[in-house]
């Protein structure tokens, strides 16, 4: 067992004045519920002390707690009012955007859908919502779900602008991100502007997906738009997922990805108008599903397939096509990647690789000698169970693996997870003799910045990282190579027996170590780096599920 | 808003004055209640306090005509007593045995020491907290502390509820690692 000390969140209460501002006192989500709930104990609780009768009107009426504390929604279907006049005009947008709607015309057929497959935008206003009734069965695309993305008026520009353009975005892709490859890109022009939006494809660490750009007269921009995550309350996303498909003669664009934690489809149909203004019309999520911003069905049971269903049913009315995608740079710098984590022969030279370091991690042993397989399975099936993010989605696809790097006849535990960003990502773990204990390696980064898989900042400090990312191995040489994406390249660690962890290498855009001593990026310490995995029989773990 | 911005306020229009005062340091007071109760107080409990704390400060100016001093400050230990006086009272009401007791006073040395420790814990914990950075300190924070749900994180930071999801288990993890580098482990029943 560790002897370090235990701490949890709850060391935070009970804090002083300085501290629960450091804590952030804006961190809370008070809702409008809830501030009209205790202004009104407030007046209620003042006008009984001071004598004092507070305008008690002024006050509004509060939700009941029951409503809130079973966390039941009031289902108001705040159908906004009906859409009387029209202007067939989707420049007026802009400025009818903050009082308006627009109406997305959606029969029960395709061809109805929409009658002008240049698919005019309507649009009216509140001020002018008092004549007829719209078609009956058009659906009303609620002001708060249409993002304006950027666009150009310019006629003059050609395809050679574009396919530069498309380019320049490609190669600062290509460059910036280490862990993306198998680039493709697509143009494909939904809105019928004459300026294709551009789409790319790619591959990153055991994940992808496909994105959407829009010209903005200059320069290829990431295509936004409004999300639901409950009724009434939106954020903005990407138009990007595991699967995009287009429907051109109908101005659509279905995004989708799956979250294989929970099973919960995250499905949208974007209408996309002359000037890359994105309607959200339907979209199925964890929360339902909702046409034109309102939620047509709640989803309240995980296995209620109802909302899927019905996202289906809207998802079949049109003629999708997969996106066809050309390759970018098939041959160059962006397939780097994959090239330095195959397995090479074991017949390269081991002369380049260094055997020890300044960076050493101790991490938790055991001298025990009677450690049983069932034991370690035991322990294993722990770890599941106490698996840090359980209460969240993820622990419904996790795999494991053995295999005793350090030849001490113990094998190391890995766990093999899978991330919403990132795809399947590996952790190692180690024997306590009890337990097993998350691995870790030493770094310091001095005052060099780092990024990690997220992006999230790792600088100025030195310590013990896990062991995370994509890991392979070579028990023959008791070595790990560690790639944990974002800027880094690579880590080469040395596991010896009494679980030493040495960082032999560590390669990221910023920062590079060779045995511990800090070493300039360049091409020749990158050729080390190469020899040195070269040098190694690299091994991929073959995990097995969970019981 | 200061003492004469709430006084003038006041002589116009008393109601008008308390609402934005009670609108200015809603978040504030409910912090430092929230601070306090987070363990032991229902959320009807904390709302009530919330509403003890504002009805005292409305009732204070009453009393004196003014607002003496830091504004901020005074609303701050108002809503530290009072939120320690509903803590009070709840453990007097309730069969459970809370640890932590706020009573101010340092009985011996023990007790003397307990606190130092407790908040040396306190600062380690948040400055590791901080230097996950922004956004990652304010979900670990809103996840964990405030335990608030993924839907209402993502909202605060125009995310979607996966990305936060998959930022806080990193965060968290890396977290993990902090501690455990400082000589802490992370209680199983925090997380």
């Amino acid at each position: 067992m560790s002897s370090n000390k235990e701490i949890g969140f709850d060391i935070l209460e009970n804090s002083d004045l300085d501290s629960v501002e450091e804590i952030g006192t804006d961190n809370m989500n008070i809702d409008k519920n809830a501030r009209d709930r205790m202004l009104k104990i407030t007046m209620d609780k003042y006008s009984a002390a001071s004598g004092k009768q507070m305008n008690s009107q002024k006050v509004p009426e509060t939700m009941e707690y029951a409503e809130q504390v079973s966390g039941t929604e009031m289902i108001q279907h705040r159908r906004l009012s009906r859409i009387i006049g029209f202007a067939a005009c989707s420049a007026a947008a802009v400025a009818l955007i903050a009082g308006g709607m627009f109406l997305y015309k959606h029969n029960a057929s395709p061809e109805n859908t929409v009658s002008d497959p240049a698919g005019e935008v309507i649009v009216t206003t509140a001020a002018e919502s008092t004549a007829t009734e719209p078609e009956s069965e058009g659906i009303d695309v609620n002001a708060n779900y249409i993002f304006m993305n950027p666009y150009t008026d310019r006629t003059d520009i050609t395809q050679e602008e574009l396919d530069a353009a498309c380019m320049r975005y490609l190669d600062s892709l290509s460059k910036d991100r280490s862990e993306i490859w198998d680039i493709g890109y697509s143009f494909n022009d939904i809105n019928h502007d004459d300026i294709p939006e551009l789409f790319v494809r790619y591959s990153a660490n055991g994940g992808g997906g496909e994105k959407m750009f829009v010209y903005d007269g200059k320069e290829y921009k990431s295509a936004h738009f409004n999300s639901s995550v409950s009724e009434h309350e939106t954020v903005e996303n990407n138009i990007g997922g595991d699967v995009i498909n287009i429907c051109p003669e109908k101005n659509l664009i279905y995004v989708s990805t799956e979250d294989i934690f929970t099973g919960h489809n995250f499905s949208k149909i974007l209408w996309l108008d002359k000037r890359n203004t994105a309607a959200t019309a339907f979209e199925l999520n964890d929360s339902g599903y909702y046409i034109g911003g309102v939620r047509d069905y709640k989803l309240s049971d995980p296995n209620d397939t109802e909302a899927r269903d019905k996202f289906e049913a809207s998802y079949y009315l049109y003629n999708w096509q997969d996106l066809e995608y050309t390759p970018y740079d098939e041959a160059g710098e962006n397939t780097k990647k994959t090239e330095t984590t195959k397995p090479e022969d074991d017949n390269k030279s081991n002369g380049a690789l260094i055997t020890d370091s300044l960076f050493i991690a101790e991490n938790p042993d055991t001298d025990r000698t009677d450690i049983t397989q069932e034991e370690l399975d035991a322990a294993r099936k722990r770890v599941k169970e106490d698996w840090y993010n359980t209460d969240e989605l993820e622990d419904n696809d996790m795999e494991y693996a053995y295999a005793d790097v350090n030849g001490d006849g113990i094998p190391e535990l890995f766990i093999k997870e899978y991330t919403l960003s990132h795809g399947y990502v590996q952790s190692m773990l180690v024997y306590t003799g009890e337990e097993y204990r998350g691995a870790y390696y030493y770094i310091d980064f001095k005052g060099s910045k780092h990024n990690d898989i997220d992006g999230a900042y790792f600088g100025q400090i030195g310590g013990n990282i896990d062991v995370y990312g994509n890991i392979m191995i070579c028990p023959e040489k008791n070595l790990i190579h560690l790639n944990e994406g974002g800027d880094d390249l690579g880590t080469i660690l040395k596991f010896e027996k009494g679980n030493i962890m040495k960082t032999l290498y560590k390669y990221s855009y910023d920062v590079c170590y060779e045995g511990g001593v800090e070493v300039s990026h360049s091409v020749e310490t990158a050729d080390r780096f190469q020899a040195a995995l070269d040098s190694c029989n690299w091994q991929e773990l073959e995990y097995t599920p969970f019981d | 808003m200061t003492d004469n911005e709430y006084r003038s306020m006041y002589n116009e229009d008393p109601y008008a004055a308390q609402t934005a005062l009670f609108d200015e340091y809603l978040n504030f007071v409910c912090a430092i209640v929230y601070n306090k109760l987070r363990s032991c107080g229902s959320r009807e409990d904390m709302e009530e306090c919330v509403g003890d704390v504002f009805s005292a400060v409305f009732l204070h100016f009453d009393s004196k005509g003014s607002f003496s001093g830091d504004l901020k400050a005074l609303i701050g230990t108002i809503a530290s007593r009072t939120a320690v006086q509903k803590y009070r009272s709840i453990i007097r009401h309730s069969n459970t045995v809370y640890i932590a007791d706020e009573t101010g006073e340092i009985a011996d040395d023990e007790r003397l020491e307990e606190k130092t420790d407790r908040s040396i814990m306190q600062g380690t914990m948040l400055r590791l907290i901080k230097s996950l950075g922004e956004p990652d300190s304010d979900i670990i924070l809103q996840k964990y502390y405030y335990n608030m749900n993924s839907n209402e994180i993502a909202d605060k930071h125009s995310m979607s509820p996966a990305t936060v999801r998959m930022r806080c288990s990193r965060a968290l993890k890396k977290l993990k690692a902090l501690l455990m580098a400082e000589g802490y482990d992370m209680k199983e029943g925090s997380i």
